[in-house]
């Protein structure tokens, strides 16, 4: 389990699983692949069309864009652009239905919901198909 | 007895008394496949314990964790997570009964969002947003938003 000073130094990594000290509060859950996703999208969408509407491509020192923590965007190069505007907005839809993922407790429990129907389905569906390679693989894989 | 297997042997009754055919110990098999991810999910795990996270059927999850206190006595907390349909209701050994609420659902909808994720892709090799096969996961309607 990570101590103060680890996740000082880890910030993707926030609080430490708690069931053993205070009988079971689901504390702790390492985030940085959900965020790395979210920006990662967020990026790429600003990255794609940035690269496929703005000709010529800025120097290096002319094209720095900020991408601040509520996605919105600032450059003195393409403040007025509409492609930049566009992309912008879509990284602000990308970036809402996070948080709303995150901060709604109806979602929580609506994908919560349907994530076990999904799990239990995939096991079935290798349990009835008798998929014995699928299975095969995932036996040895398991005793790896 | 493996932890994974006395945690089942819990839940689900010991393995001697049941009469397993090969489907339910495939499932079994699955699910303990499944919890090699869902241990991993939380980060490092602190040398002298053991820890289990699993999805045990449709509507409940679990979280199972071993320890050895200061006074090198083992420990262990098993943990429900029950999908109701009016919340998520948490059960701990002992009787304890609560709703997930605030940051605590926050986290644990995390988790259950990591541990979907990673296993469909990594073990079933399936799209999670799709349900279709890795190889051809596209333009299909959605299999869970």
């Amino acid at each position: 389990m990570p101590t103060a000073t680890d996740l000082q130094s880890r910030p993707d990594a926030f609080k430490i699983p708690k069931p053993p000290e205070d009988g079971g509060s689901f504390g702790a859950v390492n985030i940085s692949e959900l965020e790395a996703m979210a920006n990662a999208s967020s990026r790429e969408t600003l990255r794609v069309a940035l690269s496929s509407e703005r000709q010529p491509q800025p120097t290096p020192a002319e094209g720095i864009i900020t991408l601040d923590e509520d996605y919105s965007v600032s450059s003195p190069l393409f403040e007025a652009d509409e492609a930049l505007k566009d992309a912008q907005s879509k990284a602000i839809n990308i970036g809402t239905e996070r948080m709303a993922y995150v901060e709604s407790p109806t979602k929580i429990y609506e994908f919560v919901s349907k994530a076990g129907g999904a799990i239990n389905m995939m096991r079935a569906n290798v349990i009835t198909t008798q998929d014995l390679e699928t299975i095969a693989a995932l036996r040895v894989r398991h005793k790896a | 007895m493996s932890i994974f297997k006395k945690i089942m042997t819990l839940l689900t009754g010991s393995p001697k008394d049941i009469k397993w055919n090969s489907k339910a110990l495939t499932e079994r098999e699955l699910i303990e496949i499944e919890s090699e991810v869902g241990r991993h999910i939380f980060g490092p795990i602190e040398k002298g314990h053991s820890r289990e996270f699993f999805c045990l059927d449709e509507h409940t999850w679990v979280w199972h964790e071993e320890w050895v206190d200061d006074q090198k006595k083992k420990q262990s907390r098993t943990t429900r997570y029950e999908i109701h349909e009016n919340g998520i209701l948490k059960v701990r050994d002992g009787g304890h009964y609560q709703y997930l609420e605030n940051e605590e659902l926050q986290n644990f909808g995390l988790a259950v969002r990591m541990y979907y994720e990673q296993v469909m892709r990594g073990i079933y090799r399936h799209d999670p947003y799709t349900g279709q096969p890795l190889m051809n996961a596209r333009s299909s309607a959605p299999l869970i938003q």
